[in-house]
């Protein structure tokens, strides 16, 4: 308990380093190197705020084959929310989408905070048999790229007839080993003299889980919750292979046909719209991602 | 820690911010989301039970063969009535029948004034039986419409109301006939006062019946391109279709009441409504359109389908749908027109009955799958339906213009369908790479069923995919022939490759990536070596010759010259670039010195007319770096995990028959050699008292005028034995071709270098390749 | 379930009941893991030694053929020498900007500006890029106005330094996060310690806080690891099934083997992988056990 603490405080007093003058160039590259990383985002925005006209002026030469450059300014010459209003008044399928997004994420999330902890609990805190066995097998199902069990992981849905239905991707999700992996380097971090001591109470298997290993957990838990998040938004290849009714589809493969322009700024203000929540999320769970993370690897 | 508590501040914010804006937004586009939720508990549905309930058709026997049915209608009494026009006597009249269309018996015929010496052009009935008909009349010479008002007892009289003809600018939206004249387009009689009348300028005209004055007029002249689209009236509402919805206007007021989007989305395939009818007065309609019968309550988030099109005779692409007349809920008339066998138009009356026992699906279901529309499979398979009643074909298009899907998705979904064995029975295989299948044994022989239908195809076409030991798993029904045309200043007959490209001037005002793509067929096959691999030196050749002969690249060609063609039954389709028959009009109009492409339809008025407009025309194969080359189409194969492998092969077997051969919907020459000749005799146009033609205009306005003959013999001679010689299949592979198709059209632009090109090419492909 | 034994005393008997509470707490995901993922893996462990559609059996017929399978061998030389590259310059760049932001007022910005390409979807990261490195695209634009000669970027040898860019692009702030978590578990009582012994700034980074951090990078190396699959999606979005050589991975491999049935060469391929993919935990828990 103490040393989870421990670590907070070291955070805080971290910060009141003393600066070097020798620094600042370092810093100065660094700040300009967080704008360059930054460029894409505002190139997305800008478009999405961008007429159709003024995005066919300036991106014509890549998605119409005029002749000449693209080119972009950072700002739009003459604003407009027209593309947004569009997505959201006029295309009804994007808030299917929107829906269905939402529907595979949480599902995802919710199925994965029961089963997920429940593992990691299991494999930190209790010895079986085979255990280091069945955690390498965990570890090497989660590298497995997508593509490797793709047939075979149709034909298994299939057989559960969950092939065109949003469970099929939320399934296979809530059991992903990763969150396993992760929670499972935080929970075992929690020391074992706290758990006996708490046995000694009188504290029951069920109690301990509960009461002692989701609020230590926390912060672990929230970072793999966060990552969840990242990773089930912007899913592409499971429900691109899984989902044939486009009822079905999630937002993350939304992207209107950009070659032809008067879409394109569809396309930008999708984007942005898409990437909102994202960021909302990660903004909301940063720090818990950095003590998250993390807690499981560090030792002192 | 300041930054922190900021940092999360905005992220709550923002998150509130979204939350609100994504609500709102719901409840406006709830509706999308309430017909997804609509598909999701149809779908599933049926997994666990055989869902039961649906509308059977029949034929209803009435005694007389129509040869046009203007309107049918049910009464305020509850008697039946159709206005139509007898076709052995030509006499045009009004049937009843009082028992639900069980009996019908002719209770007047329409008198003389509206019959003789005119042509009765529309008639629609009113709920109490007054009949409203649109006459053209010749008086002293010029054709002229008039209305008459038929009352329930068959007197007719004139009415007073003079169609104005449009006066200023803007001419006729629809058609623009030769006099000049305005005509009635659409005629409907939704009460016994108004009679509801629609000009081709897009203009409809409430008539008071009575003294055939004008109340309102409604114009739909400008905008939203809502002329030339149909309209309806039921009750007190007038409808009028634009391209994405419905507009309503209150018949009392002459005031737009509201704008129906559901009505709208009727999908793009069925087109707009054939016809509306209500059974209360207007609060709700139904509609009747290709894809079946629609129900739709105003003001309500979806249109419910009550009869699926595509499961009988509504949805038959040759026929076309004149009346609706709801009998109840649970019966109602169809009024349809289709060509018999001796092609002459035959309207009849079909009924619907609800059946609450029937499974709503039938009972074999036989799957069609292609990635391009096919216009000739779609005709067959309502052709094949009327032989298989029990079966429903289920045709799926995989690439259409709006799913925005490419051709490697819709591949791999194809292939975890087929692979989990609820994948397509037949796969028209264009465009696929047919010939991984076949070595893969994704598909089945055919070579058995095709020896037992033992018809007279062109072996060398037919037996293009055999494979050493005789199996045949794909089978081309058609085949196009690459074709050039030119006059001998551009192209002489019988030149080869290095010959054509030596000329300069072929391909002026041509799309850089329109001429790779038409020269690849003839010359990509010459490309594969005997292990799979490309050639290099032949495709710089290729882009070398090529870009000599193309020359500069001008920026401003058109890139697009493909054109939309009508089909019998009202259907479209398009010809695309490749197509020989979109140059025509170039060819004749100087734009192009060289006319070449895909060659699957033969007219030889208008071949006969641009040969004379060239110097020294003529018409004969492709140049290519491959001789003889034809290119395979409606490729057909069953899938060896087929769940209908009997029903495939029956319906490949008719789809070699010559019934379905002689479906002409240029997709391509039929193989059967009957076929082929019926398909470019011009038998049709043998009847001298019948002069057929038409015409083009170019986009100088100038018309080129031709009458359509039939072929001379030794033109069709010419073209069999042509077709007897082709010996090299082009090579179909899209996956090549769009590799080819990308580089060939940057070295015809200038901005790569035939060598570049090639290593680009042979980099990508030979990857493909060797997988 | 049986009763449970009270007390801290550690009799073989109580080993044994906890054994079974253990399993029961992960079995839930495992009836799932089993079901999702080692059905369908024993099903690609199956087919990798049948025929294609036929599922006749071929032996190791298909491993042969895989390995001799030239695009197999190129897939596998890039998949490697993109990890290879990748992920040592993505943990050292890391690495090098978290020690620098860790200890400044304003790291904490700079840091969310680094992770927000994270959330970026892959496919508007595509539009992105499709703009950017088309042959007529901006970055070409902004060459030609310092009069260098463009380049068709994504069809010749540069896409796949688009490519590596992109992964570092997206995971840099990722493993800043992670490396800065790792900062933090080092306690401040060692430096000062050191500090007063003398130890300079130098002296510090080397003797003090490197070898403190050893235990975070397996985590980090695994997640980075994990992370570089998922550039594929973006190299998939821009440039299709056959994009340049130079990025042609693993995943498009299986892709388009699985388009063409090619179920024998997959299932064999992905057999293999998993064994190399076996060897490399193993190896980097060793390593990782050595060091802790």
């Amino acid at each position: 308990m103490k040393r989870y603490f421990k670590q907070r405080n070291i955070k805080i007093r971290g910060k009141r380093a003393v600066f070097h003058p020798g620094r600042t160039l370092l810093w100065l590259s660094l700040t300009i190197l967080a704008v360059i990383v930054l460029y894409p985002i505002v190139f997305l925005i800008s478009g999405s705020l961008m007429g159709n006209d003024e995005l066919a002026n300036y991106l014509g030469a890549v998605f119409l084959g005029k002749s000449g450059y693209a080119d972009f300014p950072p700002l739009p010459m003459f604003p407009t929310l027209r593309h947004y209003v569009e997505l959201f008044l006029d295309s009804p399928e994007f808030f299917v989408m929107f829906w269905n997004s939402v529907k595979i994420t949480f599902g995802v999330l919710i199925g994965q905070f029961i089963v997920g902890t429940m593992a990691a609990w299991g494999f930190a805190k209790y010895d079986f048999p085979w255990k280091k066995g069945f955690f390498l097998l965990y570890m090497i199902l989660m590298l497995l790229p997508f593509q490797v069990l793709m047939l075979s992981d149709y034909l298994v849905l299939d057989f559960l007839r969950l092939t065109d239905s949003l469970w099929g991707i939320i399934l296979p999700g809530v059991f992903s080993t990763f969150p396993v992996f992760i929670m499972y380097r935080f929970f075992a971090e929690i020391p074992d003299s706290l758990i006996e001591s708490a046995k000694l109470d009188g504290a029951k298997d069920w109690q301990l889980f509960l009461y002692l290993a989701l609020p230590i957990g926390s912060s672990g838990i929230i970072a793999c919750m966060v990552l969840g998040f990242l990773e089930y938004w912007s899913l592409i290849e499971q429900p691109m292979t899984f989902l044939k009714d486009k009822s079905l589809f999630p937002l993350s493969i939304f992207l209107p046909d950009i070659t032809s322009v008067d879409k394109s700024g569809m396309a930008f203000a999708a984007s942005v719209v898409t990437f909102l929540p994202a960021v909302l999320v990660f903004l909301g769970g940063q720090d818990y991602l950095e003590q998250g993370i993390m807690a499981g690897a560090v030792k002192e | 820690m300041k930054y922190g508590k900021w940092k999360r501040a905005l992220g709550t914010l923002l998150a509130a911010i979204l939350i609100c804006v994504s609500f709102a937004g719901c409840s406006k586009g709830g509706d999308g989301k309430d017909s997804s939720g609509d598909n999701q508990g149809k779908e599933t549905q049926p997994a666990g039970e055989q869902a039961v309930g649906r509308f059977l058709e029949e034929e209803l026997d009435t005694g007389i063969v129509f040869g046009k049915i203007y309107d049918v209608r049910k009464l305020e009494d509850g008697s039946l009535r159709i206005v139509g026009a007898d076709r052995d006597n030509g006499n045009a009249g009004v049937w009843e029948s009082s028992d639900a269309g069980k009996t019908w018996k002719n209770i007047y015929n329409l008198p003389a004034e509206v019959q003789s010496s005119s042509y009765l052009h529309l008639a629609a009935l009113s709920p109490s039986g007054q009949i409203v008909c649109a006459v053209d009349k010749y008086i002293s010479g010029e054709p002229h419409s008039v209305l008459y008002l038929v009352d329930k007892e068959g007197k007719a009289n004139e009415m007073s109301f003079e169609l104005p003809e449009m006066e200023g600018e803007g001419g006729p939206t629809v058609s623009k006939p030769m006099e000049e004249r305005n005509i009635v387009l659409d005629l409907q009689f939704p009460g016994d006062n108004w009679v509801m009348l629609e000009d081709i300028y897009g203009k409809v005209y409430q008539i008071n019946s009575s003294d055939s004055s004008v109340k309102y007029t409604y114009d739909f002249t400008v905008g939203e391109m809502a002329a030339g689209f149909p309209m309806y009236a039921v009750g007190d509402t007038l409808l009028k279709q634009d391209g994405t919805q419905v507009l309503c206007y209150d018949m009392q007021t002459g005031e737009q009441e509201s704008s129906e989007e559901v009505l709208g989305q009727n999908d793009l395939q069925n087109g707009f409504f054939s016809a509306i009818d209500t059974l209360d007065g207007g609060e709700s309609i139904y509609c009747l359109s290709k894809g079946g019968v629609y129900y739709y309550k105003f003001g309500g988030s979806v249109m419910e389908q009550l009869i699926d099109g595509s499961m009988n005779s509504l949805g038959v692409p040759s026929s076309a749908l004149t009346a609706l007349a709801m009998i109840d809920e649970r019966n109602l008339l169809v009024a349809a027109e289709s060509k018999d066998s001796s092609s002459e138009t035959r309207a009849c009356i079909l009924k619907y009955t609800y059946s609450a026992d029937t499974p709503a699906k039938l009972e074999k279901e036989l799957k069609v799958f292609s990635l391009y529309d096919n216009s000739e499979i779609r005709q067959s398979i309502s052709l094949f339906k009327k032989e298989h009643t029990d079966v429903q074909v289920n045709y799926q298009v995989a690439l259409s213009e709006d799913n925005g899907m490419n051709v490697s998705d819709v591949l791999k979904a194809l292939t975890t369908e087929i692979m989990a064995g609820n994948g397509p029975d037949l796969l028209i295989l264009d465009g696929m790479p047919v010939e991984t299948y076949i070595e893969k044994g994704v598909l089945k022989d055919l070579s058995a069923l095709l020896k037992e239908s033992g018809g007279n195809y062109f072996e060398n076409i037919l037996n293009t995919y055999q494979d050493a030991q005789g199996q045949m798993c794909a089978v081309p029904a058609r085949f196009w022939i690459p074709m050039i045309q030119a006059g001998s200043k551009y192209f002489e007959p019988g030149e080869d490759f290095n010959a054509f490209m030596e000329r300069k001037d072929t391909m002026v005002n041509m799309d850089p990536k329109m001429v790779v793509e038409k020269f690849w067929y003839t010359c990509g096959a010459a490309w594969q070596k005997e292990d799979k691999t490309l050639d290099e030196s032949k495709i710089t050749e290729f882009l070398t010759k090529l870009k000599n002969a193309y020359g500069e690249y001008d920026p401003n060609v058109e890139s697009d010259n493909s054109m939309t063609m009508t089909l019998e039954g009202g259907g479209m389709t398009e010809l695309t670039n490749k197509s020989f028959f979109v140059g025509n009009i170039k060819l004749l109009s100087g734009d192009w010195n060289t006319n070449f492409g895909l060659y699957g339809e033969l007219y030889y008025g208008i071949q006969e007319m641009v040969n004379e407009a060239l110097e020294n025309g003529n018409i004969d194969l492709m140049p290519g770096q491959a001789d003889h080359v034809f290119v395979p189409a409606m490729v057909l194969g069953i899938s060896s995990r087929s769940a209908q492998p009997e029903l495939a092969e029956a319906f490949v077997k008719y789809l070699f028959s010559q019934e379905a051969q002689q479906i002409l919907q240029y997709g391509g020459f039929p193989v059967e050699k009957e076929s082929f000749r019926s398909a470019i005799d011009g038998h049709q146009y043998g009847d001298p008292d019948r002069d057929m033609g038409g015409g083009f205009s170019d986009s100088n306005g100038r018309e080129y005028l031709y009458s359509h003959k039939p072929t001379p013999e030794e033109e069709i001679t010419r073209m069999t034995e042509l077709a007897e010689s082709l010996e090299t299949r082009a090579l179909q592979d899209d996956v090549i071709k769009e590799v080819v198709m990308e580089q060939g059209e940057k070295v015809l632009k200038g901005e790569l270098s035939p060598e570049e090109a090639t290593g680009a090419i042979i980099q990508k492909v030979n990857i493909y390749l060797v997988e | 379930m049986r009763k449970k034994f009270s007390g801290k005393r550690k009799s073989r008997k109580n080993n044994k009941h906890k054994n079974m509470r253990g399993f029961l707490w992960i079995l839930p995901s495992f009836l799932g893991v089993m079901v999702f993922y080692l059905l369908p893996y024993a099903d690609v462990v199956r087919r990798s030694f049948l025929g294609a559609v036929d599922n006749r059996f071929v032996g190791i017929d298909n491993y042969k053929t895989v390995l001799g399978n030239t695009a197999f061998q190129l897939a596998v030389k890039n998949t490697l020498l993109f990890t290879l590259l990748c992920i040592p310059v993505l943990i050292i760049v890391a690495l090098f900007c978290a020690v620098t932001l860790y200890k400044s007022k304003y790291g904490g910005i700079i840091k969310s500006a680094f992770l927000m390409p994270m959330a970026l979807p892959a496919v508007s990261v595509a539009l992105v890029w499709r703009l950017l490195f088309h042959s007529q695209g901006l970055l070409n634009h902004w060459l030609s106005n310092l009069n260098i000669a463009g380049n068709d970027w994504m069809n010749n040898g540069s896409a796949f330094w688009i490519l590596f860019v992109s992964y570092i692009w997206k995971n840099l702030g990722y493993d800043i996060v992670l490396w800065m978590a790792g900062l933090a578990g080092i306690s401040s009582n060692i430096y000062e310690a050191a500090r007063v012994d003398g130890a300079g700034e130098r002296q510090c980074f080397f003797y003090i806080t490197l070898p403190n951090l050893k235990s975070s990078l397996y985590t980090i190396t695994v997640l980075s690891f994990l992370n570089s699959f998922k550039v594929f999606r973006e190299a998939y979005l821009v440039a299709g099934d056959y994009p340049h050589e130079s990025i042609y991975m693993m995943q498009h491999l299986f892709n388009n083997w699985f388009r063409q049935f090619s179920f024998d060469k997959m299932a064999a391929a992905a057999v293999l992988e998993s064994v190399v993919l076996l060897t490399l935990i193993m190896l980097l828990q060793r390593a990782w056990d050595n060091k802790a």
